[in-house]
């Protein structure tokens, strides 16, 4: 008889309380918080599609670098924005906080305490990508509508990335492990996605691209963007939202198993 | 009918390939406080953890407000309990007020009934001048009176209380007595796990002993000791080769004895004679005469002492 072989059974309303304990606890130092990760994909915006940009000219499917680059940075950023929770922060909490040692006690069971953090992994993967998505608005990369529609890839890129990093969590008992998942998955991944060149045209690295999640999202962001919308786009969608339900699946499946030995 | 806050039957836990609570069988009458008293590692914070549905029952059965502790009754089992960790797993950077304006949410207790219910708990555990410091600036007795009023938010008919005083210096461990004491008159069942041979004597109505997950003594303290000791204890100073002769020449007087390192502990209901005729053939024999306690009986009955790691 072990919980292990057991499976998942999720209240919503315990998720949101513990979605909610972020909110509340970041309530005054949000600035703070989120600031920092924002600053970087602005300087990539600015280094290369600017920098680099002025050597480029036109020649990236007829238009200049900054606007190429721009709707797949608001992706990478909302990978990052959900990434960072549902690693080192999941990580702290987990193993030095204790903090799901004493949700627990309350009605609120594991599971949906893992739910509630990836909720809010996802709010913050959509706070990244969305503000990232107001800055090219504001550099004219982008129209009013286009950032309607980035929205939703915004949103399922922050369930699969948050959802990748908790199944990553769920797994390692060291916190240094994570620079291994950071230099050789999220920074290939992130030159390798298709945001700075079209990946697709080189032997191989294409294939295997095209395995990867963030390959997918930029695909989207792109034709969102680019007013290159046609069907196409449906499969990247239910890739990001299927391998980002399966994977947060599994991920909480094995931190439950964790707790409920 | 007596109504019980918690039956188990045959209750075990296992962890991989360690057994740490081993087919223990008790039962808790509600209102009452009862204490799970061991050394480290006996599996008493096992035993709590099953009941607070937050580690799942290996074998046997255990049945909270009547509730089996299954997953299906986890969430409502755990609406009506308190817990109080051993640990401190408080929010270390908002304050007093919003640790306990947090956990209510927890609950799914809030707004208005919320500000007064924390008014209230943060006076009952003399808190009210810390209500808006952070809790990372208070002290460690602060900090557990803090996880008492905490596992208050919701009411809870049970209270769980592992360790609730280790570590803590003896003002504020009596400051926690007496709080329990007040929770106890207010009807409330108290769970408590401790290794202070005190704390027990005093809070609990029942005592369960234990050691290498077992109950291996189960009653009230009173009569815990009367049943496995003489009430009186003599502790004697005395070599090796003196103690065979002390023990011959009041072989009638004394029930049991035992060799703790440098001291002999005889056990005897007529410690008066024992110790006036030890004085006499004796003179400057070191030694001390006081009633017998509930170490003594852990000692009896397992060998070694309470607070020695097992």
């Amino acid at each position: 008889m072990s919980a292990t072989s057991q499976g998942l059974s999720f209240s919503l309303t315990s998720a949101v309380r513990v979605w909610f304990r972020s909110v509340y606890i970041y309530r005054r130092t949000w600035l703070i918080n989120l600031l920092p990760n924002f600053f970087e994909p602005v300087i990539y915006l600015i280094g290369m599609g600017i920098g680099l940009g002025a050597y480029i000219g036109q020649q990236m499917e007829g238009m200049n670098y900054l606007q190429y680059i721009a709707p797949g940075l608001v992706v990478a950023n909302a990978m990052n924005g959900a990434t960072f929770e549902t690693t080192y922060n999941l990580f702290v909490k987990i193993h030095f906080d204790k903090k799901y040692d004493s949700i627990i006690s309350t009605p609120i069971n594991i599971e949906d305490a893992m739910l509630g953090e990836l909720f809010w992994a996802m709010t913050r993967g959509m706070i990244y990508g969305g503000v990232f998505a107001l800055v090219i608005y504001a550099f004219g990369l982008i129209s009013f509508t286009q950032i309607l529609l980035l929205l939703p890839v915004v949103f399922l890129a922050s369930l699969l990335f948050g959802s990748i990093g908790l199944l990553f969590t769920a797994y390692i008992q060291l916190i240094d492990l994570y620079s291994f998942y950071y230099t050789l998955f999220l920074t290939p991944m992130y030159f390798f996605s298709g945001i700075f060149f079209p990946v697709e045209d080189i032997p191989w690295v294409g294939e295997i691209a095209y395995l990867t999640p963030l390959f997918h999202a930029v695909k989207v962001a792109k034709a969102v963007s680019f007013n290159q919308i046609d069907s196409s786009i449906f499969v990247h969608l239910i890739y990001l939202l299927l391998v980002g339900i399966v994977l947060g699946y599994l991920g909480i499946k094995r931190i439950k198993a964790h707790y409920m030995r | 009918m007596q109504q019980y806050a918690i039956t188990a039957e045959n209750l075990s836990k296992r962890y991989d390939d360690f057994l740490a609570v081993d087919q223990i069988s008790f039962a808790i009458p509600k209102g009452s406080c009862f204490g799970f008293l061991g050394p480290n590692g006996a599996g008493k914070t096992s035993t709590m953890r099953m009941i607070g549905c937050v580690t799942p029952v290996s074998a046997g059965t255990l049945e909270v407000f009547e509730l089996p502790t299954s997953e299906k009754n986890s969430r409502s089992i755990k609406e009506r309990l308190g817990v109080v960790p051993q640990e401190d797993y408080l929010e270390q950077y908002i304050s007093c007020y919003e640790n306990l304006e947090l956990y209510g949410r927890y609950f799914g207790i809030k707004g208005n009934d919320i500000q007064s219910k924390i008014k209230e708990l943060l006076e009952f555990v003399h808190l009210e001048a810390k209500t808006h410091t952070q809790v990372r600036f208070l002290s460690g007795g602060m900090k557990r009176r803090l996880l008492i009023a905490r596992a208050l938010i919701n009411h809870p008919e049970m209270v769980l209380l592992d360790e609730p005083t280790t570590g803590l210096d003896p003002q504020a461990r009596h400051l926690i007595w007496e709080k329990m004491r007040e929770l106890k008159a207010d009807n409330r069942t108290l769970i408590l796990t401790t290794h202070y041979m005190e704390e027990a004597e005093q809070l609990c109505d029942t005592l369960a002993f234990m050691d290498d997950g077992k109950i291996i003594a189960l009653g009230a303290p009173k009569e815990l000791i009367s049943q496995h000791l003489a009430p009186q204890a003599i502790e004697l100073v005395v070599a090796m080769e003196e103690r065979n002769k002390i023990l011959e020449r009041f072989a009638d007087a004394v029930s049991l004895h035992t060799h703790l390192g440098q001291r002999l502990v005889l056990y005897s209901d007529k410690s008066g004679e024992i110790i006036s005729a030890l004085q006499q053939s004796n003179p400057g024999v070191e030694l001390r005469s006081r009633l017998t306690n509930l170490e003594d009986v852990f000692l009896k009955l397992t060998g070694h002492q309470l607070r020695e790691n097992a």
